[in-house]
């Protein structure tokens, strides 16, 4: 009995120490990230320790006036709020239709959409920007909305279409049986279920949405629309960087998706086992 | 289910409210698919990717339009990869700016010109403008007669600036070890012999960012021009010398006398060179092989960092001079189909006029493109502009970027110890004949 009480502990450990150790490593760039806001320059590269000599606060503000945060924050908030609500109000719709409905087609239409998410955006830039040219949307919010969308489209589908095919159908007849529609069945009993589904889906689109840079840079010309990362880029020189400002850029750019990411924390754990297993 | 229903009632309200003021604020900018080439502004627009040089660049922008009354916005756009892209999606759709730079090897630079997107500035430039600026500036944007390209002979961009590179040296490491901190090593003998004392006071002689195969490259090609000379690289080229001539032999072998007298970094042929500025700045090596844009990084890294700057050294069998890498660096290009062209042109010629280079060469410290400029400058820029007319020359034909790949990757091979200089040679010269019979 000892003996196996023992084993289970030494077990226990071992596993404790790596999975501390993994923390560690991932948690080091967030520690290294607000230690170095909080450095100078000079100090980044001659003081090794997290503990920064003179804590420089004066940084943040810095940031926050020189690269015009307070203008690019508000455009970030809304292509991440309008994109990752038009991407799961549109997959969930398609997936749901995927996942029930007959239809001709159906397979070679699913695998087709699927099949967007190996085009990698630098590829498709330059037919992007000549649509967007065509249809008059260059350098215009809603262009970049819609490249959001588009891009967002493959991958909901993707979760959400097993997502209700796992769901039990019976709920689904019941309520059929007492005058639902097709629509009120997917407003009113799919999507409630599908939530932790859907809230990885709004946690995955809100990072890439509001971490994208390099499509805002090449549709949008007018500055006064770009997202936060273009704000970033201001202290990122062709040979030097300014590290301390960068930083807490960084930092203060990190902080919503954090506050999203722990809001949300409960269901993404569900919706990605659920998932795993049936995707 | 009542919550539930509220709740997706509100985010899809939200999503519609946001859309609304998202489409109305556009409407209210005139934002229907404005390009870079707009015909209704009457403004010069730049696009470039130097981010660093943004403010200074707003600066003499403004005092242009005081003079001028002619407004000129600068638009930075970076990383180089991202400004690239956007300048491939901007020129299929005809939508350059008045004024940008492709960042373009050459062979892709006459596409663009033969495209029509870039303009013909000879004509502005024999107008005496040529003339401000150091000669080797100029022929990175140039192109003569019977090109291979077969673009019009001519000048196709203004230069901004110019870069070299050559060796700094720490000064306070050099004593440390008994060096003369003034008397930096002349000669190969004294440059290992350097070396020598500096790893017996326990510092790493010798850092550069191997990693990135140009850097080993032009190292190297430093003693291939010494060498060589310029008619013996391009019979190199041409195939009349081969790969395994004595003198590569000889340039390989200084690489692997460096490793056998342990004068580089640890880890250095993976080195990017932001790393090797970073332990060159923070006192880890003596000396790095680094472009003049390190006078502007170490000063940011290390404002007391106590250097001073040297030639690569001499070899004492050399026919030729040594020479360095550079003499190119930033360019701006004329959007050939501007409306604004001639606008553009104007403010280019001022822009490079004496006063507005020594403003940029302080405020980013660079070496300015016009040579005038370069007088005013402090002392270690004003090092680095006289070594402009140290520079490679230009060729007339290029190697195969095959076989110049071949040779970074084999002297990389001798720096850490997986080939002798001889098999480096032999495999460049076997490159080099496939390539030759293709």
């Amino acid at each position: 009995m000892n003996f196996f009480k023992l084993k289970k502990n030494i077990l226990n450990s071992l596993t404790h120490i790596i999975l501390i150790a993994v923390s560690l490593t991932c948690l080091f760039p967030v520690f290294w990230m607000i230690s170095s806001s909080l450095k100078k320059q000079s100090e980044i590269f001659t003081n090794m320790s997290l503990l920064p000599e003179t804590w420089q606060f004066v940084n943040y503000k810095d940031a926050f006036l020189t690269a015009d945060f307070g203008m690019y924050f508000l455009n970030s908030v809304i292509y991440t709020v309008v994109g990752v609500a038009a991407i799961v109000l549109i997959t969930s719709m398609a997936a749901y239709g995927f996942a029930r409905l007959d239809f001709w087609g159906k397979n070679i239409l699913f695998y087709l959409l699927i099949s967007t998410l190996l085009i990698p955006i630098p590829g498709a830039f330059v037919p992007l920007y000549l649509l967007l040219k065509s249809l008059h949307l260059l350098d215009t919010r809603t262009g970049l909305l819609l490249c959001y969308i588009s891009g967002g489209i493959a991958f909901g589908l993707f979760l959400l279409k097993s997502f209700f095919e796992e769901l039990p159908k019976e709920i689904e007849e019941a309520a059929l049986i007492d005058g639902c529609s097709r629509f009120g069945i997917y407003w009113r009993i799919a999507l409630p279920l599908a939530k932790p589904a859907i809230a990885t889906l709004v946690i995955i689109q809100c990072l890439n949405i509001w971490n994208e840079f390099l499509l805002a840079l090449v549709v949008l010309q007018d500055t006064s629309k770009m997202p936060i990362q273009r704000g970033l880029m201001v202290f990122q020189g062709t040979h030097m960087t300014d590290y301390p400002l960068l930083m807490a850029g960084l930092t203060i750019a990190t902080i919503p998706i954090v506050i999203i990411y722990l809001f949300m924390q409960k269901h993404i754990v569900k919706g990605i086992a659920a998932g795993a297993i049936k995707g | 289910m009542l919550k539930k229903q509220s709740f997706f009632k509100i985010v899809l309200s939200l999503a519609v409210c946001i859309s609304f003021l998202a489409a109305c604020s556009q409407n209210q900018e005139g934002g229907s698919g404005k390009s870079g080439n707009d015909n209704n502004a009457d403004v010069v627009k730049i696009w470039h990717w130097m981010t660093d040089r943004q403010a200074a660049f707003e600066t003499l922008a403004k005092k242009y339009f005081d003079q001028t009354g002619v407004k000129v916005v600068f638009e930075t756009y970076a990383p180089t990869d991202v400004y690239k892209n956007k300048i491939t999606a901007a020129a299929s759709g005809k939508l350059l700016p008045d004024i940008f730079n492709p960042i373009a090897d050459k062979r892709e630079l006459a596409s663009y010109i033969n495209a029509g997107y870039i303009a013909d500035l000879t004509d502005a430039m024999n107008d005496g403008w040529k003339d401000v600026f150091f000669e080797k500036s100029l022929t990175q944007n140039m192109f003569t007669d019977n090109n291979e390209w077969n673009v019009k002979p001519g000048i196709y961009g203004v230069p901004l600036d110019v870069s070299t590179l050559m060796i700094y040296y720490n000064k306070d490491l050099f004593t440390k070890a008994g060096l003369d901190p003034e008397k930096p090593p002349k000669t190969w003998a004294e440059f290992i012999e350097a070396g020598k004392k500096l790893k017996a006071a326990g510092i790493q002689p010798f850092v550069c960012g191997f990693g990135e195969a140009w850097l080993i490259g032009s190292f190297a090609a430093s003693y291939q021009w010494s060498l060589f000379g310029k008619e013996g690289i391009i019979d190199t080229i041409k195939g009349k010398i081969p790969y395994t001539d004595k003198r590569w032999l000889e340039i390989f072998n200084l690489f692997k006398e460096m490793k056998d007298n342990k004068m580089f970094a640890s880890g250095i042929v993976t080195m990017v060179n932001k790393d090797a500025e970073r332990t060159f700045a923070i006192g880890k090596a003596a000396m790095a092989l680094n472009g003049s844009w390190g006078v502007n990084v170490y000063k940011s890294m290390n404002p007391s960092l106590n250097y001073g700057l040297m030639y690569p050294p001499e070899l004492p069998d050399a026919k030729y001079p040594l020479l360095v890498f550079g003499g190119d660096g930033s360019s701006l290009f004329v959007n050939e189909m501007s409306p604004r062209k001639e606008k553009a042109i104007a403010f280019l010629k001022w822009f490079t006029q004496k006063e507005q280079q020594v403003f940029l060469a302080k405020e980013t410290l660079n070496i300015p493109s016009n040579k005038d400029a370069a007088q005013d400058l402090p002392d270690i820029l004003k090092k680095f502009s006289e070594s402009v007319n140290r520079t490679f020359d230009t060729l007339p034909v290029l190697e195969a970027w095959q076989v110049t790949n071949y040779i970074n990757l084999n002297l990389q091979s001798v720096v850490i110890g997986e080939k002798t200089p001889e098999q480096a040679i032999a495999e460049i010269q076997g490159e080099k004949e496939r390539q030759t019979k293709k």
